[in-house]
């Protein structure tokens, strides 16, 4: 079965809500942008998702 | 001999001074650290304008239409808030204290002249503060509820989740604050023209702002800035930064051993100090989570009369009441301009 296409968070036009959707079930933020995005973004993606999902 | 007295004792000396709060100076408009532009009663139109130039090749023939310089104008309606501080000052209450000794004479005298010198001339410095926090902090309940449906993402052209708590955190006030413009405008200057989004560049991957941290933040906001707004000498941009911005830059300065690094210029002290990042001043201002690099005139505040902050109308209350009015009105808005050169660090 084919895995769901990733999607860079940092991408122009991807909303939160857009990256979550691709997020696959059994991956972490942290797992799935690894090596895709640097410790840094990764670090500020999980801060932003805290946020979000407290709106 | 005995002494025989009953009635109690009281204190025969007091402190001639009478210790006033200590208010936030107000240097966004004493000292025009940004544009302050007066004149304008309910609203303003704000024109933005620009040229677009294409090159060809060279030809000796006769110029045609080519499309290849476009002049664009167009013009934003900005609304601008009255509102006002008002009271009544009933001083009957100060008698049987120190106040009362600078009464006048008659029993329609309740007015303490010591009272109006050192306590009531507080309310001026008191609203200037106010105003001063209101155009850096703050957004009207309309404004608060239009970022909160924004879009949140990571890349640029969308509002970050952390910008929304911002937001929602900020105090309801009757004007929006800079902050809460740069995120959230109707301007027709933006590439998306009307209500929505601002154009303003984001810092993405940003950290918490510590002195440990502060020198790599303001790093990535320098960073992520538009070239031409780092390398306009015209009107050099300059860092819009919150109070406390002041003593983490100086405890990171300062740090003592192999850690120290001279990330920031400190020069002067006290009222002549000034504090640069990389040649661009510093200006500290009551800013919450948010911090602002730009041309300092791209940031406005659109005013009736600058000197209105400042104003008070005190008076006596009609038909034989024995107590004072006192009232301050303003009119004002915040704007910005040029939005896709303001870069808005917690945006």
């Amino acid at each position: 079965m084919a895995g769901k296409k990733f999607i860079n968070p940092f991408d122009a036009g991807v909303s939160y809500s857009d990256f979550l959707k691709s997020l696959p079930k059994d991956k972490t933020v942290s797992q799935h942008l690894k090596g895709k995005c640097t410790n840094e973004q990764i670090k500020w993606i999980q801060t932003e998702l805290k946020n979000y999902k407290k709106k | 001999m005995a002494v025989n007295y009953s009635g109690g004792t009281s204190n025969q000396t007091e402190l001639e001074k009478i210790q006033e709060e200590l208010y936030a100076e107000s240097h966004t408009l004493r000292d025009g650290l940004i544009e302050v532009d007066e004149g304008h009663k309910s609203g303003a139109d704000v024109y933005e304008s620009s040229a677009d130039v294409t090159i060809s090749a060279f030809s000796t023939g006769a110029v045609t239409a080519t499309g290849d310089i476009d002049l664009n104008a167009n013009k934003t309606g900005v609304s601008l808030t009255s509102f006002q501080y008002e009271d009544f000052i009933d001083e009957d209450s100060l008698k049987g204290t120190r106040f009362e000794r600078s009464m006048g004479k008659g029993a329609f005298e309740n007015i303490s002249s010591e009272f109006d010198q050192k306590v009531l001339i507080q309310v001026a410095p008191a609203i200037g503060e106010a105003v001063e926090n209101m155009i850096w902090d703050g957004a009207t309940a309309a404004d608060q509820t239009l970022i909160a449906a924004l879009t949140p993402g990571a890349a640029q052209g969308s509002i970050s989740a952390g910008a929304q708590t911002l937001a929602a955190a900020m105090p309801t006030n009757l004007v929006s604050s800079l902050p809460t413009v740069i995120l959230h405008n109707a301007s027709n200057a933006k590439a998306t023209p009307g209500a929505g989004l601002g154009d303003y560049i984001k810092v993405p991957s940003i950290a918490t702002v510590t002195s440990a941290t502060i020198a790599a933040e303001y790093g990535k906001m320098y960073g992520v800035a538009p070239s031409k707004a780092v390398n306009h000498r015209a009107e050099p941009s300059e860092i819009f930064a919150p109070l406390g911005d002041r003593q983490l830059i100086k405890i990171a300065n300062n740090a003592v051993g192999a850690a120290q690094q001279l990330n920031f210029v400190v020069e002067g002290s006290g009222e002549s100090e000034t504090i640069s990042y990389n040649g661009h001043k510093i200006n500290f201002v009551p800013l919450v989570g948010f911090r602002i690099f730009a041309i300092p005139s791209y940031l406005k505040v659109l005013m009736d009369l600058m000197s209105d902050v400042s104003t008070l109308k005190i008076g006596e209350v009609a038909n034989g009441a024995m107590q004072r009015y006192i009232k301050n009105v303003q009119t004002m808005a915040c704007w910005v301009v040029g939005q896709k050169y303001i870069t808005l660090y917690g945006g």
